[in-house]
């Protein structure tokens, strides 16, 4: 029994290093597209993108997000919906900031 | 009836029926996930607002040439290392590994101390060239870069420190006798939070 439950943490511990793998190799990607790529949306969404992968990542296998329930999960990802949110509605304003910064230089 | 009775019984096992325990987990630790979901607004509000200035600026330092990425890189290896090895002491104290649990713990703990040490040295480096919150000494007419900076990864900063005194309180407890894998569980969840809110801080602030 007591051997059943070591085997069964070190297969446990294996996927968590695998994530781990991904979580470091994603994150010297996202080094590399913010030092080569130029600045401009292609680079944004790229690094988005990784941004979002990792924390899939972290949210679904090391916070167990995984094996909770869907209503957990659908709460837990408020925030991002939110902000984004947020981000767009705020971008008339940013447009207008951005206008009047123009003209008055 | 019975038809009613087996309806009422479908909806309470659905996702969104409610009865006794409607989320599935404890209440400690559904209280954990309340608390990251609020706090993760406040960060989403930090990093909009970012956003907005960032747009509005008519121009932003080049980060590379500001920070040290070696530096930031090997903070942001740390905190992901400590963030894989708190879930590798989760899962030893799903297993009931107490020993393991704790061990996992104090290891998770110095990659925190890392980060938190290797921000102390970015933040005295960047007051020493200059840099003050209301104060850009790379490019003075936009101010907005370095306050941006002092809030953010002071704000995660912090979080990373109350983390860390987390860490250590259920780390002493369980070597004391007073063990709860439901507790490590929950100082988990909150240690993966704060490596969540760096993942979006270092593409966000440092890269883009």
């Amino acid at each position: 029994m007591a051997e059943t439950a070591h085997q069964a943490t070190h297969h446990g511990y294996k996927g968590y290093v695998v994530i781990w793998g991904w979580l470091l190799a994603m994150t010297l990607l996202a080094l590399g597209a913010g030092e080569y790529l130029p600045t401009g949306t292609l680079k944004a969404l790229v690094l988005v993108g990784i941004t979002l992968a990792k924390v899939l990542l972290i949210a679904a296998f090391f916070m167990h997000l995984k094996t909770e329930k869907l209503n957990l999960i659908m709460i837990t990802f408020a925030p991002i919906i939110l902000s984004l949110i947020m981000f767009f509605f705020m971008s008339p304003d940013m447009a207008e900031t951005a206008t009047r910064a123009f003209y008055l230089r | 009836m019975d038809a009613t009775i087996a309806e009422q019984q479908r909806i309470m096992a659905s996702d969104w029926g409610g009865g006794k325990s409607p989320f599935g987990t404890t209440w400690s630790k559904f209280m954990m996930w309340v608390f990251i979901v609020s706090d993760a607004l406040t960060f989403a509000g930090f990093i909009v607002a970012y956003g907005f200035m960032r747009s509005v600026s008519p121009a932003w330092p080049d980060q590379q040439e500001v920070f040290s990425m070696g530096l930031i890189t090997f903070m942001t290896f740390a905190l992901i290392s400590s963030s894989a090895v708190m879930a590798m002491s989760v899962g030893a104290a799903q297993q009931g590994n107490q020993k393991q649990a704790v061990r996992f713990l104090w290891l998770t703990f110095l990659g925190g101390l890392i980060f938190l040490s290797s921000q102390a040295y970015e933040w005295s480096h960047f007051i020493g060239e200059g840099a003050r919150l209301n104060y850009n000494p790379w490019m003075p007419d936009v101010p907005q870069f370095t306050a941006v900076f002092f809030v953010m990864t002071g704000f995660h900063g912090f979080h990373v420190f109350t983390g860390l005194v987390l860490l250590a309180y259920t780390a002493i407890r369980a070597s004391l006798g007073k063990y709860s894998g439901n507790g490590v569980e929950i100082a988990g969840l909150y240690w993966h939070f704060i490596d969540v809110v760096w993942v979006f801080i270092f593409a966000f602030f440092y890269l883009l």
